[in-house]
């Protein structure tokens, strides 16, 4: 077996970054914003054109117009803004008291900056699927 | 993307209609969205559970015996990793149908790799798309509804290789060998097997041959490896360490592993480089900070003693300092190391990395008492030892300077009284003092 050559000593760490985002959430209707710490993205839609998002209890109601932002909290000092989009509430689901589940229609957004969110993690996603097929067999 | 056809669909939604299923994840609506994609699949929503925190996992695990479970990485303080063993236990004769996925948004390498390291069937990385989460957990489970004759053919094999029977599991994966191109996982069980035969040739021929299929396979690696080590051949077991490491790097137990057989096959130059590997990690346990710190300290105390550069063995002090933060049993071992090698100046600022709490202790006293005396710009003064011995600390290499001192002051009768008084206070040094006392009286 011969010893593994400097390029290979390790998998390219961006790859296997965790890719932490950072969201903020602004109710147009009521002009208010949630806090950020309680915000989730969960799912997303390029097809539907929707975001699902974990939200404090009472920030939106459905119907509601939303303005959501997410960045990229990278390596670099500032973080990112990847996806800045006016949404519209499709539907609200309460989990808790204290959480929804909202699904947000985007109405005014970058579909080139929606495809790239999504690319970030689909590539992330392939990665490592390869990766965990490959180490099995 | 992998898209899901009609009779696909249908064989998944029959393999889900009685599994238990169970989601363990922190976050309210996450559960849920699992739930919903979940049942969209086939599930029963009355078969599904939700637990939102390990333990309450664990329970229904040991409980229910689930046969799908999707989990976070992240469970709180736990991993939901650690459920995979669990859940296994639960159901030691159906791990070919039940079905572990990882669903988090941690994708660091260490909980890649770790995951990996568990066998586990997919990991669906947060935030995801409907389709793509459906399409990997339906990947997953075609490979247990549908799987190939060289699946069946190895599953066979195990279960002749669990029950002891080794010429029938080999004749099974030697017919596996036939069916499949890349029959890696074939060749690591006739590795096991060569191995449980004591034929150790054989077995590294089988492990190896593998390699060549997949270079990244986990078994064999880890089963070329214990040969190696039980060979005796630690050259060629760290070659292999190294290379699992390089895929699988946040393992403690091995990274340790590495490192020990770094040193002592004087591999020095690659202890920096895991170093890099370490600081690309997000996720460092105590273990494995203290384990690269310790490298390090050896690493540079190796570059010291063979004088390959003290600004390479300061750079390494600083990167075990930076790691280490407030551990001061790091820092004392770097100003040790340092004052070995009369490094005064650099031990100096050394010192100033202790917090301030510790800097009223006996211990940095003793070690400011060191670091002066290291200065060898300045006169010996072995007489501000004394005053530490009569604080009441006792430690080996206070009386040696001190006897040192002495010594440069053409003071013999102190130095043979401080080492007299070192037999008595540290007797299990007697050997080394007495032989100090040996070369200072025939001096």
């Amino acid at each position: 077996m011969s010893d593994a050559s400097d390029n290979d000593f390790v998998l390219d760490p961006n790859v296997f970054r965790t890719f932490k985002l950072a969201l903020t959430f602004k109710n147009l209707v009521s002009s208010t914003d949630a806090d950020p710490t309680l915000l989730q993205l969960i799912e997303f839609s390029q097809e539907d054109k929707t975001l699902s998002l974990e939200v404090p209890a009472r920030a939106c109601a459905s119907g509601h117009s939303v303005l959501v932002t997410i960045h990229e909290v990278g390596l670099a000092a500032e973080p990112e803004l990847i996806l800045s989009a006016t949404a519209k509430v499709q539907s609200l689901e309460k989990l808790d008291d204290h959480a929804s589940k909202a699904v947000l229609l985007m109405v005014q957004f970058e579909e080139e900056d929606l495809k790239k969110l999504i690319g970030l993690f689909a590539a992330r996603q392939e990665s490592i699927s390869n990766f965990i097929a490959q180490s099995k067999d | 993307m992998v898209s899901i056809k009609t009779e696909v669909f249908t064989a998944m939604k029959k393999y889900l209609s009685d599994k238990k299923v169970l989601i363990a994840d922190t976050g309210t609506a996450s559960r849920a969205s699992i739930f919903n994609i979940m049942k969209a699949m086939g599930a029963q929503a009355q078969n599904i559970t939700m637990a939102n925190n390990y333990e309450n996992a664990e329970e229904f695990i040991v409980k229910s015996k689930p046969h799908v479970v999707l989990v976070d990485y992240d469970l709180g303080s736990r991993s939901g990793l650690e459920l995979l063993r669990i859940q296994r236990e639960q159901r030691p004769q159906e791990t070919k149908n039940c079905l572990f996925i990882v669903v988090t948004g941690n994708s660091s390498q260490s909980a890649v790799a770790r995951s990996c390291e568990e066998d586990i069937d997919a990991f669906v990385l947060k935030p995801y798309t409907m389709e793509g989460m459906r399409g990997i957990i339906t990947q997953a489970a075609l490979l247990k509804i549908e799987p190939s004759q060289y699946q069946l053919s190895i599953d066979r094999g195990r279960e002749l290789l669990e029950k002891q029977d080794l010429a029938g599991a080999e004749n099974e994966f030697k017919k596996a060998l036939t069916l499949s191109t890349t029959p890696t996982t074939a060749l690591y069980f006739l590795g096991q097997i060569e191995f449980m035969k004591k034929a150790l040739d054989k077995s590294k021929e089988n492990y190896s041959l593998g390699l060549t299929h997949n270079k990244i396979h986990y078994r064999c690696m880890v089963g070329l490896y214990d040969l190696l080590l039980a060979q005796g051949s630690q050259k060629e077991a760290y070659a292999v360490v190294k290379k699992i490491s390089q895929y699988f790097p946040a393992n403690p137990k091995r990274l340790a592993e590495v490192l020990k057989l770094a040193i002592s096959t004087q591999q020095f130059e690659d202890i920096e480089k895991y170093y890099s590997v370490f600081t690309a990690l997000d996720q460092r346990d105590e273990t494995l900070i203290r384990y690269i710190c310790a490298a390090l300290i050896i690493c540079g105390k190796y570059y010291l003693s063979s004088n390959l550069g003290k600004s390479r063995a300061k750079e390494l002090f600083q990167k075990a300092a930076a790691t280490a933060g407030e551990r001061t049993k790091i820092l004392r071992e770097i100003i040790f190391a340092l004052t070995e090698y009369n490094m005064a100046k650099e031990a100096e600022t050394f010192l100033q990395r202790f917090p301030p709490t510790y800097q009223n202790t006996d211990d940095f006293m003793l070690l400011k008492f060191l670091v002066s005396q290291s200065d060898a710009t300045q006169p010996p003064s072995p007489e501000l030892g004394q005053k530490l011995i009569l604080k009441g600390i006792v430690d080996e290499r206070l009386y040696k300077v001190m006897a040192q001192g002495y010594i440069k002051k053409n003071l013999k009768e102190a130095a043979e009284m401080t080492l007299l008084d070192a037999i008595v206070k540290i007797p299990q040094k007697k050997a080394e003092f007495e032989a100090l006392l040996k070369q200072l009286k025939g001096s």
